[in-house]
């Protein structure tokens, strides 16, 4: 069993490594799509991530990393995380131990710990004119981001070809020039045929509910960690038939 | 007059021009010397504060060369070499120096020599002034032997045998003088007449590449200084280049008419090298200083100083070259954290580092950007953990049904919630080589609401043999 796991992870980090090394030699790296459900996040663009409270705040962070990791799949970029210390002891702070399984490397990663609201806004511009990804946490509505200054962030970020996550909290009625806005809440996760009493991939409910090319949508999205990517989850959530007939499909997951 | 306590009495320790006058010599006790001028004005002497007063003089004396040194209280060395252009000659260095730390309140000796140790016995023993390069040989010959800085009773010894100045011991045969007087003699010998090696110590490092422009007219206002700036980083830049070097921090000093240093320093996270940037870190800088800056009656001398330099490769811009494109990207990112850094504080810009311990709240740390990397790296471990960690477990209400099984309700920040589905425990034990540590083992769970919110939990303390009713903590968010 064990000889057989190892082989099938050598297998695995194999192709990996070809996948590198093809997109290395031929300067794939123009195909910079990144797809969130059915819709692409445009690069160069600020895309909004509401959550209903500071309950739902991971929920929509974890969506946010795991596109930075879909992301990060097809080119390093740099991961610039931009929050207020102040709110680090009612929301917690970023915990590298728990990136890699979205698969952003916390090598690429630098985290900003902004005093205020000003420092924020002024960290958040300053990245986006930057060739990353960035993450700005901004969950206690405040006047000074408004249209004005999401327009300077979509503008830097037009430059650039960043993609800016700017995670705020639904129920911030502020206005924004963000490229897309999504509203996400946390989802029971997929189910684990190992386990049926734990927890499987993560899963998210996201809305679209605005986005400059007129798209609208509801999905519910899953974390497929062992490739690093984003998938749209079977409307069942839970499988009726025994885990039994899939075993060999599901074998990585086993195996991992 | 100063006195202080030594061999259990109070004695005179320093004084000024007219107590010596008046024949009273160091060392003397206070009560003799009461009894022979009642007037006198006694004052304890404070070590510490001398040598406090003492180190700021040497500070503002880092205004002729970067490199002072302070071996002990009321001795200062001062390596101008290469300085002399700047000030007009070592005459004007010697007068200027003197003259300014008179005007200070103080009573200076100061000579100007090739060797240290020349230097020390002139303004010691022998005439105040600049020996010509080569002579400092000549000029110290009639000294007396202390003028060497042997100990006490090495030179008493040297008088009793009848060597009372330093040109006797220049042709004596050095066995022998080793044998009988310890090696100290020949090393100091040979310190003053340069044929020693003397390491000296900065009083605070100095930098291996700094440009400065002493000004004719003082300047006062920040735009004047940021303008001088410029061309000074210019030139650093210029000499980092030809050296192929880069440095990660820089430093500005300000040196005030009236003997008072500004110092401004930036951070780079990686080596920098390049004007543009090191005048962009120093404007935020300068500009936040605000009320700390003081311009006073002006500032007469600005030296820009690199410190903590490294190779730095010359990058070779070639169009439509990938690997160049990286390369620029990576540089640009440096810009980007210094600017970071330097705005917000080097603390608040920090990556991840990995510890070598089990304690997740030990595991990852924050570092700054702008640090060397001396520490070793860990890499994170491969266990299920959240994406945001509360930096203080916060302790929950927990309902389980086995004493140690996952919780099947719980309330967190007055709201109740219920747990659907969860993962372990994972057995995370204290560090007991810890000096801060608890030394409860604590059991963590993965646990999901129905709602599908993910949170890790933890239950401390083993059921049964650590505690009676063990208590559980919520740590974390999973997405």
């Amino acid at each position: 069993m064990q000889a057989i796991a190892r082989r099938t992870e050598l297998a695995r980090l194999r192709r990996r490594i070809t996948d590198i090394e093809k997109r290395e030699f031929t300067g794939l790296s123009a195909t910079d799509d990144l797809a969130c459900g059915p819709v692409l996040l445009a690069p160069g663009a600020v895309h909004e991530f509401r959550a209903g409270d500071y309950r739902d705040a991971p929920a929509a962070l974890g969506l946010v990393l795991a596109l930075a990791g879909a992301a990060g799949m097809k080119r390093a970029q740099p991961v610039i995380w931009i929050g207020q210390t102040r709110d680090a002891f009612h929301e917690g702070v970023p915990y590298g131990c728990g990136l890699h399984f979205y698969g952003v490397d916390s090598a690429l990663c630098i985290f900003v710990h902004a005093r205020d609201v000003k420092a924020v806004l002024w960290a958040a511009e300053e990245a986006a004119r930057h060739d990353a990804i960035v993450l700005v946490e901004f969950w206690k509505p405040h006047r000074l981001l408004d249209l004005t200054a999401t327009r300077r962030l979509q503008l830097g970020a037009e430059g650039s070809g960043a993609r800016l996550f700017l995670l705020r909290d639904a129920r911030d009625e502020g206005p924004s020039a963000a490229r897309t806005r999504w509203r996400v809440a946390p989802a029971p996760s997929a189910e684990d045929p190992l386990d049926q009493r734990g927890l499987g991939r993560p899963r998210w409910d996201a809305a679209l509910e605005k986005s400059r090319d007129g798209d609208r949508g509801r999905w519910v999205l899953e974390w497929d960690h062992e490739h690093r990517r984003l998938i749209e989850a079977a409307p069942h959530s839970r499988r009726v038939v025994s885990a039994m007939a899939d075993r060999s499909s599901e074998k990585d997951t086993a195996v991992a | 007059m100063l006195h202080e306590k030594t061999k259990s009495a109070l004695r005179i320790r320093a004084m000024d021009a007219r107590a010596a006058q008046l024949g009273f010599y160091q060392g003397q006790a206070l009560a003799d010397a009461r009894a022979i001028e009642p007037k006198l004005i006694a004052v304890e002497a404070g070590r510490e504060e001398e040598a406090r007063a003492f180190r700021r003089l040497a500070e503002e004396l880092m205004r002729y060369s970067p490199v002072v040194c302070v071996q002990e209280t009321g001795e200062v060395f001062i390596d101008i070499t290469g300085c002399q252009r700047l000030f007009g000659g070592e005459d004007v260095i010697l007068e200027d120096l003197t003259s300014r730390i008179r005007r200070a309140g103080y009573s200076a000796r100061a000579a100007i020599a090739d060797t240290a140790g020349a230097a020390w016995a002139l303004a010691r023993y022998g005439e105040e002034g600049v020996v010509e390069q080569g002579a400092h040989d000549a000029a110290i010959a009639s000294l007396p032997v202390e003028a060497l800085r042997l100990p006490p009773a090495l030179s008493d010894r040297l008088r009793r045998l009848g060597l009372k100045r330093v040109e006797q011991l220049y042709g004596m045969p050095r066995a022998p003088l080793t044998a009988r007087f310890t090696k100290t003699l020949l090393l100091r010998l040979g310190q003053a007449l340069g044929m020693e090696p003397e390491p000296l110590t900065p009083i605070s490092p100095a930098p291996l590449y700094y440009s400065q422009r002493k000004l004719a007219e003082p300047v006062s206002t920040l735009e004047a200084v940021k303008s001088i700036l410029a061309p000074l980083a210019q030139d650093l830049a210029g000499a980092l280049v030809r050296d192929a070097a880069g440095a990660r921090r820089f430093e500005v000093s300000l040196f005030r008419v009236d003997n008072h240093v500004t110092r401004v320093q930036v951070g780079a996270s990686a080596p920098a090298r390049d004007a543009v940037h090191i005048m962009r870190l120093f404007s935020n800088r300068l500009d936040d200083l605000q009320d700390d800056y003081d311009a006073g009656f002006g500032f007469e001398l600005l030296r820009l100083s690199a410190f903590e330099v490294r190779p730095l490769a010359v990058r070779q811009r070639a169009a439509f070259d990938l690997k160049s494109d990286r390369a620029a990207q990576d540089e640009a990112l440096a810009e980007l954290k210094d600017r970071l850094s330097n705005w917000l504080g080097e603390k608040n810009v920090c990556r991840m580092r990995f510890r070598d311990t089990h304690l997740p709240e030990r595991a990852a740390v924050f570092t700054p950007v702008i640090a060397p990397d001396d520490k070793p790296e860990h890499s994170p471990g491969a266990g299920a953990r959240p994406v945001k960690l509360l930096p203080r477990p916060e302790e929950i209400e927990a309902i389980a049904e086995v004493p140690d099984g996952p919780p099947l309700r719980f309330k967190w920040r007055r709201v109740a919630y219920a747990v659907a589905r969860a993962n372990g425990p994972e057995r995370i034990a204290d560090e007991w080589q810890r000096k801060e540590a608890s030394g409860a083992t604590r059991d963590y769970y993965r646990i999901e609401t129905p709602e599908g919110r993910r949170f890790w939990l933890f239950r401390e303390g083993l059921y049964g043999r650590e505690t009676a009713s063990p208590r559980w903590f919520l740590h974390g968010f999973f997405a």
